[in-house]
């Protein structure tokens, strides 16, 4: 087992090695950061030429990309943009734990990144409570009541939902329930933010600013994982050991939770660790649409103003959290399923 | 079909035994998938929206989605305007037949380009094994490591502005078109071909191929007459549930302002386009929002049918 | 099964936490809804257009522009001129008074040695400011900047230089006594702390807090120096999606907005709000390129290029796609005293296009609705960025081109890619088009600019350079030189009327829409006076009902 984990996260330096390689060599020959550095008219040309020349824009990609990975604290870098290198540099490179310098805002990658975390988490773990409760209940419930009319109208429903653009829903929902609602004297819901900054930060300022946002992930995502639920659950029911059960007199409930339920969630642990790594990525749509503070809104300002710093440390913690997750769920997997073995 | 059923009887030559038995299954999979109440509404919807786009097609002409008028914006549906008028004075109507060929054309090519990535890939890792397996598996986990939206994001922007317009079969195709088609399928053949590595790793040791193999068969006929045909499965169900995936996705890709550039219509630029106009404008997001939810649904509910036709577990 | 209940508690309990809340109401503040969020607080560290106008909240400049774009000054007792003495007869020196009893917002005094400071700050290379213009060593402006005593500071130029008023100490003076140590300590400013939290400022308001991703919160600054602010807060939040903005300001959730498209002035109108539409300097034009052997051969003949202007109909389309809130701008100035009154915008007339087209010698023989020359198609390179106004008025006038046999391929690029400079391949930059649409202005309010220079025409030896449309006029060239030495506004005046004349007649400038800033004032906000250069320049007397 031991050798199992560690082959694996050998085979995982590659993997981010790779990685990081393609996503470093699109992302510098795509935008240019000082293009327009956010403003309305593009920089001076001399502005831009000396600050190209103290952010190291001018060297060649290769040697940007080992900066990045090993750091420049091993040569003389021009920091004035003079043209003449002037000092040594000062960056210690990925591998030792620095992901380099935000372009826009002037802080350590890391560090834009942390300060959004907490706001991704609140917004994408409350869609999942939401997913995941509104997919047990929807799918066990058409699973039991196979091909009554209320499964074919969750099911309906759900691929109704699932179809429709995510953008469109949040902003139909916006609205309805911020601006109509209002527009009828009915209380309604704000239209975006994470909370109303007059009102300050309160567990009721969140929750009534999370409530748009959060349903809009989960509509779009139960109808997914609800028929996976649906298709496991029947499976487990239509098998031969819970007809034993059931013919042994067990009551149907209890037939249902403790022998079939446990059954199938295995499957569901594996869906479930498989998107953990994605929460913290954030909802990028979502999160754009309703303003919220969160990962996904950041990667989409970064990128627009080709922040390669905050992109490529974004990119590398998912990445490696997903490998992370996965050899997390064959641990698991061992554990449930004895016969599984990976040695 | 003709390839499938012609290649389904290869193991005949060897086995000879029931000759009847693809055609019997391919009866009762078309049985199992005409039951599926469902998959027949989807079929018959998804049936409509070709034929609307495609009659439509020859009622209205390109000429007609690209007119415009900006003295007539914004107008509301009417006998001349079916489904109103845009932010410049274009018809509606004739841009939703427009747009939704462009969007189908996206949704089907780049699918078309991820199956044939994704099968390649799966098929010479499983089939040869060893360190083209690793390396092949390697690239293929790193690639499904990285959310695909981002993934999306970062290439359409290396890839924005760098194609010319393209003229195919007379029409005029914008760069970004063939962008967008590229990277989704650029983008979405990792899943399948795990999928279908895992297929051929059990298939190379299965009686046939070693059959074919023990008769001299080269590797890359084996490959076409017994592991391909045999994997097909998957890739049908992958390829339906991927043309819907696409066309959302090319729609996100456009919210995000690196879609399909404009004048050239897909539902999913339409529908950003009418995004500043969801109150005074309703049918500006309604139309092109509507067909993109029944075309993504009823491919979705066609897949399941042909997921449940194709397995054969499921005997209703 | 008890844990599934438990979550379904927890989900209805937030719901029912969150319709129920009491709904938020701004009170005596005013909440800006802004569609970026800042990048930088420090002025040395930010270019956008957002950052330039919020500095007038926390962070006092030399003088700031009024609504009528009249220097209105506000650390210095009276803006310089010849007549009180602050400029000098040759217009090499320029002598600022401090008004008496400045102070930063901790109650330090604010004299003459911060604004020493600011252009020691600026000049430095160390410190890597986003711009370094105009008190860089290498930009060749300032020769010196002397404070003989605490109230006054005396700037002396190399050469006269006129465009001082919009450039000069205008972003915003650094307080010495926060930011001098750290430079000190550090040998540059970048990773100040005070750059992301200036909590020490001189303006109406002073930072509070920022939250990342949502907000800005400034209170009121009880030593500010001039009259007290009758606002508690300005809050500043960042709302990324124009609809959603829209949402925003419809639902009574923000105060004032700009960048407002103009087809959403008439709702919000109708739901009570007030449009300021303000002079900014921005004038959506074509760029036409002319540089021989990058742009179309065509692009070189005065005649195809007036052709351009003729056959596209702009009047109708700011008439309606922009709900004539706006017109076509005749010149490079317009919304401002140096446009010239004579220059008018070129009219809609396709036949007159099609004779000159013909003059010029590119006719249709071919049949195929193209014009063409020497085997030549007449088809151009319309680029612009993306932005759904802009990409409708692509279609438009491809369209009305074609009406008279000019064949217009549309090329889209993100903006990060459009405006890339000629080194990284940037396409307007390079030259790799023929019309080019997007907005300009010069240093408005001061009408100086680079982009008609000939110094300026980006090439392989001297990649700097703005002029992208590769024009080169030598009696332009002049009276530009002979602008950025006179001092005398009427004089400079005129020479820009000239310039502008000029300009028209080559045709090298066609105005799409005179790109004014529309302002969305709620009407809970009283004296809320927008100027199109510095929008919060009285945000001090702003009231809220």
């Amino acid at each position: 087992m031991y050798k199992y984990i560690i082959r694996r996260l050998l085979q995982a330096i590659p993997l981010l090695f790779v990685v990081s390689f393609v996503i470093f060599i699109l992302m510098q020959s795509s935008g240019d950061p000082l293009a327009t550095m956010g403003g309305r008219m593009p920089p001076r040309a001399e502005d831009r030429e000396r600050l190209r020349q103290s952010l190291g824009l001018n060297d060649p990609i290769y040697l940007q990309y080992i900066y990045w990975l090993v750091g420049n604290d091993w040569r003389m870098v021009d920091s004035t943009g003079d043209g003449e290198p002037d000092r040594y540099g000062t960056r210690r490179g990925v591998i030792r734990g620095d992901f380099g310098t935000s372009i826009i805002t002037r802080q350590p990658a890391m560090q834009v990144i942390g300060d959004r975390l907490e706001n991704t988490l609140i917004l994408t773990m409350t869609a999942q409570v939401i997913i995941i409760v509104g997919a047990l209940f929807i799918g066990i419930f058409s699973a039991v009541r196979q091909y009554s009319i209320w499964d074919h109208l969750f099911t309906t429903l759900s691929f109704i939902i699932y179809s429709i653009p995510v953008f469109l829903l949040g902003i139909i929902l916006i609205y309805i329930f911020a601006v109509q609602f209002r527009i009828w004297g009915l209380p309604h819901l704000p239209t975006a933010g994470m909370y109303d900054p007059i009102e300050g930060r309160s567990f009721g300022q969140v929750a009534r600013h999370l409530v748009l946002p959060s349903l809009t992930i989960a509509f779009i995502s139960i109808a997914g994982y609800s028929r996976y639920i649906r298709s496991t659950m029947l499976e487990v029911i239509n098998s031969d050991y819970i007809r034993t059960a059931r013919a042994k007199g067990l009551t149907e409930r209890r037939t249902l939770f403790v022998h079939a339920f446990k059954n199938a969630s295995l499957p569901l642990i594996t869906l479930i660790g498989l998107d953990l790594p994605l929460l913290i990525a954030g909802a990028v749509v979502t999160e754009t649409i309703f303003a919220w503070p969160g990962m996904g809104k950041m990667f989409i300002d970064h990128l627009n103003r080709s922040d390669t710093a905050v992109v490529m440390a974004l990119l590398m913690i998912i990445t490696l959290a997903v490998i992370m997750a996965q050899l997390l769920i064959d641990i698991v997997y061992t554990w449930l399923d004895p016969r599984i073995r990976y040695d | 079909m003709t390839t499938q059923a012609h290649d389904n009887s290869a193991p005949v030559q060897i086995g000879a035994v029931a000759a009847e038995v693809p055609l019997s299954n391919r009866q009762r999979t078309l049985n199992r998938f005409l039951r599926h109440r469902m998959a027949v509404f989807g079929s018959t919807i998804l049936l409509c929206i070709v034929l609307f786009v495609t009659i439509g097609g020859v009622i209205y002409s390109e000429r007609d989605a690209n007119f415009n008028d900006v003295s007539r914006r914004l107008q509301p549906p009417s006998a001349e305007h079916p489904f109103g008028t845009d932010t410049i004075g274009r018809d509606i109507l004739a841009r939703t037949i427009y747009g939704g060929q462009i969007s189908l054309l996206i949704g089907v090519t780049a699918v078309f380009m991820s199956i044939t990535v994704g099968t390649t890939f799966g098929i010479v890792a499983g089939y040869y094994g060893g360190i083209i397996d690793a390396l092949l598996m390697r690239f293929t986990e790193a690639m499904l490591s990285i959310p695909t939206l981002l993934l999306l994001l970062v290439m359409a922007k290396y890839f924005a502005g760098r194609i010319p317009t393209q003229e195919l079969f007379g029409r005029t195709f914008s760069g970004s078109v063939i962008v967008i088609i590229g990277i989704i399928g650029l983008t979405s053949w990792m899943g399948l071909s795990r999928l279908i590595r895992a297929n051929v790793l059990s298939l190379r040791e299965s009686e046939f191929v070693t059959a074919a193999r023990a008769i001299g068969a080269s590797d890359f006929h084996i490959i076409l007459r017994h592991v391909l045909p045999n994997t097909i499965a998957p890739v049908i169900v992958a390829t339906t549930l991927g043309v819907a995936a696409a066309i959302l996705s090319e729609a996100y890709i456009s919210f995000l302002g690196l879609g399909v550039q404009p004048p050239t219509a897909t539902w999913g630029n339409m529908l950003e386009g009418s995004r500043s106009h969801i109150d005074n404008a309703p049918w500006l997001w309604f139309f092109p929002g509507m067909l993109i939810v029944l075309t993504v649904m009823s491919i979705n509910f066609v897949g399941d049918g042909v997921r449940d036709a194709l397995d054969p577990r499921s005997r209703e | 099964m008890r844990i599934k209940r438990l979550l379904a508690l927890f989900a209805v309990l937030i719901f029912a936490v969150g319709a129920f809340a009491p709904v938020g109401a701004q009170g005596n503040n005013a909440v800006v809804l802004y569609p970026q969020e800042l990048d930088n607080l420090n002025p040395m560290y930010s270019s956008m257009f957002f950052m330039g106008i919020t500095t007038d909240l926390y962070l006092a400049p030399a003088w700031n522009f009024d609504d009528a774009l009249e220097p209105n000054p506000v650390l210095v007792a009276e803006v310089p001129s010849v007549e009180n003495g602050g400029l000098s007869e040759d217009g090499r020196t320029i002598t600022l008074t401090l008004r008496e009893g400045l102070t930063w917002s901790d109650g330090e005094p604010l004299t003459s040695a911060d604004f020493l400071f600011t252009y020691q700050m600026f000049s430095d290379p160390a410190n890597t400011p986003n711009t370094t213009y105009p008190y860089g060593e290498a930009d060749g402006i300032i020769e010196s900047v002397e404070a003989p005593d605490e109230t006054t500071v005396v700037v002396n130029f190399v050469e006269p230089f006129a465009p001082w008023v919009a450039t000069l100490f205008t972003a915003g003076i650094l307080p010495e006594h926060i930011l001098g140590p750290e430079f000190e300590a550090n040998g540059t400013l970048i990773d100040a702390a005070w750059n992301r939290a200036p909590t020490v400022g001189s303006g109406p308001f002073v930072f509070a807090e920022w939250e990342i991703g949502s907000f800005m919160r400034f209170v009121r600054n009880d030593n500010y120096f001039g009259n007290a602010p009758s606002l508690d807060q300005v809050i500043l939040r960042f709302i990324p999606e124009s609809d959603v903005l829209l949402a925003t300001l419809l639902n009574n959730e923000g105060d004032l907005a700009t960048f407002i498209p103009f087809s959403d002035v008439p709702a919000l109108e109708a739901a009570g709000l007030e449009a300021q539409v303000v002079p900014s300097g921005f004038n959506e034009q074509w760029v036409l390129n002319i540089r021989e052997g990058l742009a179309h051969p065509a692009m070189l003949d005065v005649r195809v290029r007036e052709a351009l202007a003729l056959a596209t109909d702009r009047e109708a389309f700011t008439e309606n796609a922009l709900l004539g809130y706006t017109y076509p701008a005749p010149g490079y100035w317009e919304g401002s005293p140096f446009a010239s009154p004579d220059v008018s915008a070129p009219p809609f007339d396709p036949e007159r296009a099609a004779e000159l087209l013909d003059e010029a010698g590119w006719v249709d023989e071919s049949g195929n609705g193209i014009r063409e020359q020497d085997g030549v198609e007449l088809v151009l390179r319309y680029v612009t960025n993306v932005r759904g106004i802009r990409q409708d008025a692509q279609a438009v006038f491809q369209q009305q081109l074609a009406d008279v046999g000019i064949g217009v391929e549309l090329i889209t690029y993100p903006s990060d890619v459009f405006f890339n400079g000629f080194a990284e391949g940037g396409p307007v930059a390079i030259g790799d088009y023929d019309i080019a649409q997007f907005s300009q202005s010069p240093s408005f309010p001061d009408p100086n600019t680079t982009v008609f220079r000939c110094g300026q025409i980006p090439t392989e030896d001297s990649p700097d350079g703005n002029n992208y449309r590769g024009y080169c006029n030598e009696a332009v060239e002049e009276l530009f030189a002979q602008s950025e030495r006179e001092t005398d506004f009427d004089a400079r005046v005129a020479i820009f009327h000239q310039i502008d004349e000029l300009i028209a007649a080559d045709f090298v400038f066609v105005g799409i829409w005179y790109d004014a800033d529309t302002w969305i004032v709620s009407e809970r906000l009283d004296n809320v006076a927008i100027s199109g250069a510095t929008p919060f320049w009285n945000v001090a007397d702003w009231v809220a009902n």
